[in-house]
């Protein structure tokens, strides 16, 4: 096998990302030639208004999302996995995409009735807050316990309590009101209007200057916690960080995308099995690629190209994140090994 | 002739673990010296405290009384950096770094040197070099370090210590998991160290032989009764190994 270098390596995941950038705009229930693409950039004035209308308003908001939101998935899946030195944790274990659920459950099923311009930022504001209060909690409980196992247990505790809260709300709850939550629940790039944007892209790219200031106290967690810190790793604080990274990143995703699931866990496992590195500096840039490149994906099949349908982008990253993690299991016999 | 200077002291060191308003004690009233050029091996009985001793050295968990100076400055006044630039450690802790390579884990060693970015300069990598030189880790530099055997293991984790430049090394139980040919490979490895780095190197072991024919100096832990410490040439006459360690007449 041809062995390449990490800079080609991550040219090609570039290149493959503008390929898809493209399709994904190309591509949907109406398909629009990717010489229309340009000309829409460009101002060309030959293109139908409709085309152009589709790419302003529909195709190019959801493209960035896609790209934005999975590269933030994969990154907060790379740091919580250092962290807790786990090959399981992804940004969900934590419980801030409950806390995301229960916001939004709160507002949508109690039946706060807000409707209009106003219902997707209240929605929004819901989840942003219910992630950041189960955030606080673990963080609380985290400079308490120094063990990570134990912080873990208790982000998957802070899970369990909030979904049989949202539970209980969705049993007392109007069908409507349920079928509202239901489609959130399903994930999706296509919500946001550029306004919304303004808010979703700088958070995002907030997160991910947070965690990329981190890079080097997570190679130093890959030997654990007692080792980190006897090189002179602050471990509080660069806790601190990667919890407050990792939720503006997965709380904001989840608030305006929905839960999307696997990415998270994804990510991280396919970039060091590709770059067959541990170090954070390659690593980082790596799952910010991929994980863009595998939600655009996932979103492009969930579009149906041609037909008229969309499936729930939750199902397709399912669909396809579940066997690759199981394919990367049995791969690597051992992914603690894999995990670094 | 004596020119070894004092690198680390203890003034009434109690150690152990506390919970709320109670404490329990391992060892206390420790007037303990680490000088320059010193190999100290600490001796004693499982669950006496000898991994606590170490991970309260080294500023990982807190003290319950007295002082632990460096140079003479408080190390609960050092920064993390600091402390980390004039103490190095081998814990026991399993290592599961994935995809690191040899030279990476041993790279990492220059960590409480290196910028935000953690880029090696020169002299970092010669020190690296050094240290992967004197551990005689070079031909499996590239390795992987889940391919390696425990012993080449324990090397690397030796050598990261080394390049981390401090001068004191604390190691805790270095030679557990090997065989006998490798426990003494390790050990004439930091004996070496000692001699031609000028580091003070504290070891806790339970290989009292090799310990007696190779340490410096003897630290031996008892429960509740404070340290004893002396070369073990001294310890040997005083009767005080052949008290603590019966066994060693018998098998003689």
């Amino acid at each position: 096998m041809i062995s390449l270098s990490t800079y080609q390596k991550l040219l090609g995941l570039g290149i493959l990302l503008l390929l898809l950038m493209l399709l994904s705009i190309s591509l949907g229930s109406v398909y629009i030639p990717v010489n229309d693409i340009f000309s829409v950039f460009t101002g060309n004035e030959h293109v139908s208004n409709a085309s152009s209308t589709i790419i302003m308003h529909y195709r190019l908001p959801k493209t960035i999302t896609s790209i934005f939101a999975g590269a933030a998935l994969g990154f907060a899946g790379l740091q919580m996995q250092t962290l807790f030195r786990n090959p399981l944790a992804g940004p969900f274990v934590l419980g801030i995409s409950s806390g995301a659920s229960l916001g939004v459950a709160l507002l949508v099923l109690a039946g706060i009735g807000i409707t209009g311009a106003l219902a997707s930022w209240s929605l929004a504001i819901a989840s942003i807050v219910g992630s950041s209060i189960v955030l606080l909690l673990v963080l609380l409980v985290s400079i308490n316990i120094k063990d990570s196992m134990s912080l873990l247990l208790i982000g998957l505790m802070f899970g369990a309590f909030t979904s049989a809260i949202v539970s209980v709300l969705q049993y007392f709850s109007s069908a409507d009101d349920i079928q509202n939550f239901l489609f959130w629940t399903f994930g999706s790039t296509g919500n946001l209007n550029w306004f919304e944007m303004r808010i979703f892209i700088p958070v995002i790219i907030l997160g991910i200057i947070i965690g990329y200031l981190q890079a080097k106290p997570l190679n130093a967690l890959l030997l654990g916690e007692n080792y980190a810190q006897s090189m002179g790793l602050e471990i509080k604080k660069v806790r601190i960080g990667l919890v407050i990274s990792t939720s503006l990143l997965a709380g904001v995703v989840t608030a305006f995308c929905g839960p999307i699931a696997f990415l998270g866990l994804a990510v991280p496992h396919m970039s060091r099995i590709i770059f067959k590195s541990a170090n954070h500096f390659i690593l980082v840039p790596a799952t910010l690629l991929l994980g863009s490149i595998l939600l655009l994906l996932c979103d492009i099949i969930a579009q149906l190209p041609g037909i008229d349908l969309i499936l729930p982008l939750n199902a397709v990253t399912s669909l396809f994140g579940a066997p690759v993690v199981i394919w990367l299991i049995v791969k690597r016999k051992n992914l603690s090994r894999n995990f670094g | 002739m004596d020119k070894s200077t004092n690198i680390l002291t203890t003034k009434n060191l109690a150690i152990g673990y506390k919970k709320g308003s109670q404490k329990n004690i391992l060892l206390e009233h420790c007037e303990l010296e680490i000088t320059t050029g010193k190999l100290i091996c600490l001796l004693g009985a499982n669950g006496v405290g000898k991994s606590t001793l170490i991970r309260t050295l080294a500023g990982l968990q807190p003290k319950i009384e007295g002082e632990i100076l460096i140079k003479g400055k408080e190390v609960s006044s050092f920064s993390p950096k600091e402390l980390a630039r004039n103490m190095s450690l081998v814990l026991t802790d399993p290592i599961q770094g994935g995809n690191l390579s040899v030279l990476e884990l041993v790279q990492m060693g220059r960590y409480p040197h290196t910028n935000w970015s953690g880029k090696l300069t020169n002299n970092d990598h010669e020190k690296v070099n050094y240290a992967m030189e004197q551990c005689g880790i070079h031909y499996i530099s590239d390795a992987n370090i889940f391919e390696i055997s425990d012993g080449q293991l324990q090397k690397a984790l030796i050598a990261r210590a080394l390049a981390q430049d401090g001068e004191i090394m604390l190691l805790d139980e270095p030679t557990v998991h090997l065989d006998a040919n490798n426990r003494f490979i390790v050990m004439q490895l930091l004996k070496k160290l000692v001699v031609e780095t000028g580091k003070s190197i504290l070891i806790s072991t339970h290989q009292v032989e090799m310990a007696l024919g190779m340490a410096d100096e003897l630290w031996l832990a008892n429960c509740e009764e404070p340290l004893i410490t002396g070369s073990p040439k001294e310890l040997i006459e005083k009767n005080i190994i052949s008290k603590m360690f019966p066994y060693l007449s018998e098998i003689r």
